[in-house]
């Protein structure tokens, strides 16, 4: 169809421009794209709004393409067919319909009546109106945090976990483990229901004493105890996943609770004194050693707590000695028979765990210079460190031997005509001559073993127990057993290994000793010259700090397995 | 000299900071004097204590977004409530900081105190941008409203509209286009940076194509070119006149895009702030499920 469509623009004196159009297109395109043939300038008309087409009576029909439709003569309507002096309104503009001259199909007016509004930016201002919606952004942030913190590492539970997840990348509950384990619980590092075996609720001490069975009890099964005590679980002293690792929670206040006042607690039954603080609340030392009951064979050993209960214990082993003499400044008389100076280590020796002292021992403590030769003659021959009855028939059978010899001897015409005899041929000694030498075989033994007995090599060091025989046998002799205490303080834990910068005399002041009964342990304000308790701070100033846990543990040897109780 | 304007920080003589000072020492006593007998953690009866009072406080502050939205809502003004948001936040670092004991890693845990921090610090973002930007904004808009300046644009169109009819149809076609194709607003970005988006319409070898019309450079060089060339007194005249409106409608517009520009950085720290405290609540949620699950 031939078309023109005449644009007309009023001027601001009322005068009319118009600017005309052709077109030979069939569709006659409205809208406000570009590339429209009538393109109309405002936002409210579509980018392509209707279309003009031909009919067959060569009437023409407007059609809307878009959803308003188009208002023809003031009514609004998809579709409607065009007759001259019709009104098209499409957002600011109006089309009229005029009479086509000849040569033209159809003739019309375009004319903007409406002002276009600007785009002020008010109806689209601020962040929240474009893509960047806070609400949205909270959801996607919101459901993904939950997702791969808790919902991804719920899907494989605890201890089969780590696996189907993690092998792709994705979070498991390893994520949730607040810090590492203790090395030596590193092989339960991925199993998480190894301790945690109950979701919500916290870890029990079965759990633990499923490996722990034999870790000793503080009190023996049945012994009266405090609730506090009967209600401790493993986990309120050792904890995990805690850095910097630490397992046992030493903390002063958990032993003190109970321990500064015992009496406070009646149900309990203990000979324990009441200790809080090392520095300022211990109870001297109390020593545990052997004790005698009887004499001699029938003595029994008992092993008593603080016998004495005084100031200045005394020790009971039996044995006598001096450690003035022995560690006399100018020396004491060696083996060779000139002064030796002796030095502690000497004589004592500690375990092989370097922590507490092995019992002094006379064969290989002190034999080499205390030997037990009984005569002049014979200076290789010893007693035996044993019992006096074996003492004594050493010395039988010694002179025994001696006096015999002597006797054959006399028989023979001298001791080289003696040695000298042909086998074979024995010397006859009459029965006369036999107890002649027996008898006085017998009194020099006795003689000897009464000097040995009572002023020479056994009475330097032993008791002894002179019983005066009615017959013949002499008087006879028993020594006082010797047992030397070797854990003076079985509760307390000590190692000489941590100490072995110290001094022996630092803590241990034997010098000036003169009796063995004197007890050469450090007591508790030796100690407290270096140690002061829970804060560090004692009565002398600042110390070393520590703590019940330093020598005291919780798990007590001998009170059977918690597992038990 | 009697102040009228009072900021939030200093609602009713910084009620709140005190408030937050005085939970924060109080947290910090009970941390230097704490004797767990183990290293500090979240896990101590202190850790408990700590970790409570600050997941308390999360949902408090996080109540905060609700508060916004209720105009009847109770207990204090909206700025008492900003007032005690921005403090009691502040002191929630330090809550949470000693409720970790300093015990970090790989894990939720450590991952919800990273989303706590970042919370605060937007939040602190926020604090500024609300303390600085709207003196800033003030001054760019130098007494105008936003309607004020679109009023006065509006005005511009019209007498350029009105001109532009008594110069000739196609001045007309290209200031209306021009008109219809201007933008002072835009996609975030655009916001953001000021960009100007606007376009027109030319006829290029007889068919309509749309130009970008920065700052009305297009419509510019047309007018000028027409002005150059024109041997009439009366159309140069006009010309000018409309050269001069449509200087005037790109200072304004300008200065409209500054004004957005200086709106959306206000905005923007709302859309870290927002949705990282959703984040954070998960996470929270997250947290204390995982400690309860294996507790």
């Amino acid at each position: 169809m031939r078309a023109r469509i005449r644009h007309v623009t009023r001027a601001a004196g009322g005068g009319l421009e118009r600017r005309d159009i052709d077109t030979t297109r069939d569709i006659i395109s409205i809208g406000r794209a570009t590339d429209q043939t009538i393109y109309l300038a405002d936002k409210r008309v579509a980018l392509n709004h209707a279309t003009i087409t031909a009919q067959a009576d060569g009437r023409f029909r407007i059609e809307s393409l878009a959803f308003g439709g188009v208002s023809v003569n003031g009514k609004i309507k998809r579709a409607a067919v065009l007759d001259v002096g019709d009104r098209i309104s499409i957002g600011g503009y109006e089309l009229t319909i005029v009479g086509a001259p000849a040569g033209w199909d159809l003739v019309l007016t375009v004319e903007q009546v409406d002002v276009v509004q600007i785009s002020t930016g008010k109806e689209n201002a601020g962040l929240s109106t474009t893509a960047w919606s806070r609400r949205r952004l909270s959801w996607i942030l919101f459901t993904g945090t939950l997702l791969f913190t808790l919902a991804l590492p719920l899907l494989q539970p605890g201890s089969t976990g780590h696996d189907a997840t993690t092998r792709i990348g994705m979070p498991s509950t390893a994520a949730w483990s607040p810090g590492p384990l203790f090395p030596a619980h590193s092989l339960l590092a991925k199993d998480c229901a190894a301790c945690h075996t109950e979701p919500f609720v916290a870890v029990a001490d079965a759990a633990c004493l499923a490996c722990h069975a034999q870790v000793p009890a503080h009190v023996p099964k049945g012994h009266p105890t405090t609730r506090e005590l009967s209600d401790a679980r493993c986990t309120d002293c050792h904890q995990e996943h805690k850095e910097p690792r630490q397992l046992v929670d030493a903390r002063q206040r958990i032993c003190a609770e109970c321990h500064a006042d015992l009496s406070a607690h009646p149900g309990i039954s203990t000979a324990l004194r009441d200790a809080a603080d090392f520095g300022n609340a211990h109870p001297a030392f109390a020593l545990t050693q052997w004790v005698p009951d009887g004499h001699g064979e029938a003595t029994k050993w008992r092993s008593v707590r603080d016998p004495d209960d005084t100031a200045t214990p005394r020790e009971r082993s039996n044995l006598k000695f001096t450690h003035k003499l022995h560690l006399a400044p100018t020396g004491i008389k060696g083996p060779d028979g000139k002064p030796k100076i002796l030095a502690c280590a000497d004589c004592h020796r500690g375990d092989p765990a370097g922590r507490l002292m092995l019992p002094v021992r006379m064969e290989s403590d002190c034999r080499e210079c205390h030997k037990l030769v009984f005569d002049a003659n014979a200076p290789t021959r010893e007693v035996p460190h044993g019992s006096p009855a074996l003492v004594q028939m050493t010395l039988e059978e010694f002179y025994s031997r001696q006096f015999l010899n002597e006797a054959m001897d006399a028989v023979a015409g001298g001791k080289a005509a003696r040695d000298a005899r042909r086998p074979g041929r024995a010397i006859e000694l009459t029965p006369a001559q036999r107890a002649q030498a027996a008898d006085r075989a017998h009194r020099q033994a006795q003689t000897v073993a009464g000097d040995l007995f009572e002023r020479r090599a056994c009475a330097n060091c032993h008791e002894i127990i002179k019983t005066d025989g009615a017959d013949a046998d002499g008087p006879r002799y028993d020594v006082e057993p010797v047992r030397l205490t070797t854990r003076w303080m079985p509760k307390a834990a000590f190692s000489h290994l941590t100490h072995r910068d110290a001094e022996c005399g630092l803590c241990h002041r034997a010098a000036g000793s003169e009796v063995a009964q004197d007890v050469l342990l450090p007591t508790i304000e030796d100690c407290r010259g270096c140690h002061a308790g829970d804060t560090g701070l004692g009565r002398k100033g600042q110390r070393i700090v520590s703590g019940c846990m330093m020598c005291h543990g919780f798990h007590v040897t001998g009170t059977g397995a918690m597992a038990d109780q | 000299m009697q102040r009228l304007h009072f900021s939030f920080l200093e609602y009713r003589r910084s009620r709140f900071l005190w408030v937050a000072v005085l939970i924060t020492v109080a947290a910090l006593i009970a941390y230097a004097r704490d004797d767990a007998g183990e290293p500090p953690s979240g896990g101590t009866t202190l850790g408990y204590a700590l970790g409570i009072l600050g997941a308390l406080l999360i949902l408090w502050l996080l109540a905060y977004g609700l508060r916004r939205r209720s105009y009847h809502a109770s207990w204090t003004t909206a700025q008492g409530w900003l007032s005690a948001h921005v403090y009691l936040g502040l002191a929630l670092v330090v809550i949470v900081t000693l409720h970790t004991g300093f015990q970090f890693g790989w894990n939720v845990h450590t991952f919800a105190y990273a989303l706590l921090l970042l919370v605060v610090a937007s939040g602190c973002w926020g604090v500024w941008a609300y303390l600085q930007l709207p003196r800033l904004i003030t001054d760019a808009r130098g007494g105008l409203t936003r309607a004020d300046m679109a009023q006065q644009i509006l005005e511009l169109d019209r007498r350029a509209l009105t001109l532009a009819r008594a110069v000739s149809m196609d001045v007309h076609r290209w200031v209306s286009s021009a008109i219809e194709g201007a933008r002072t607003s835009g996609g975030a970005w655009a916001q953001l940076r000021a960009k100007d988006m606007s376009t027109m319409v030319i006829d290029r070898n007889g068919t309509a194509a749309s130009v970008p019309n920065v700052d009305q450079y297009t419509l510019t060089e047309l007018l000028a070119d027409l002005t150059s060339r024109a041997s009439d007194a009366k159309l140069a005249s006009q010309l000018q006149d409309l050269l001069a409106l449509v200087s005037a409608k790109v200072t304004l517009m300008q200065r409209m895009r500054r004004d957005l520009r200086l709106q959306g950085l206000v905005e923007m720290w709302l859309l870290f702030h927002v949705p990282l405290s959703l984040a954070l609540l998960a996470a929270l949620i997250a947290h204390v499920f995982a400690v309860l699950y294996y507790w």
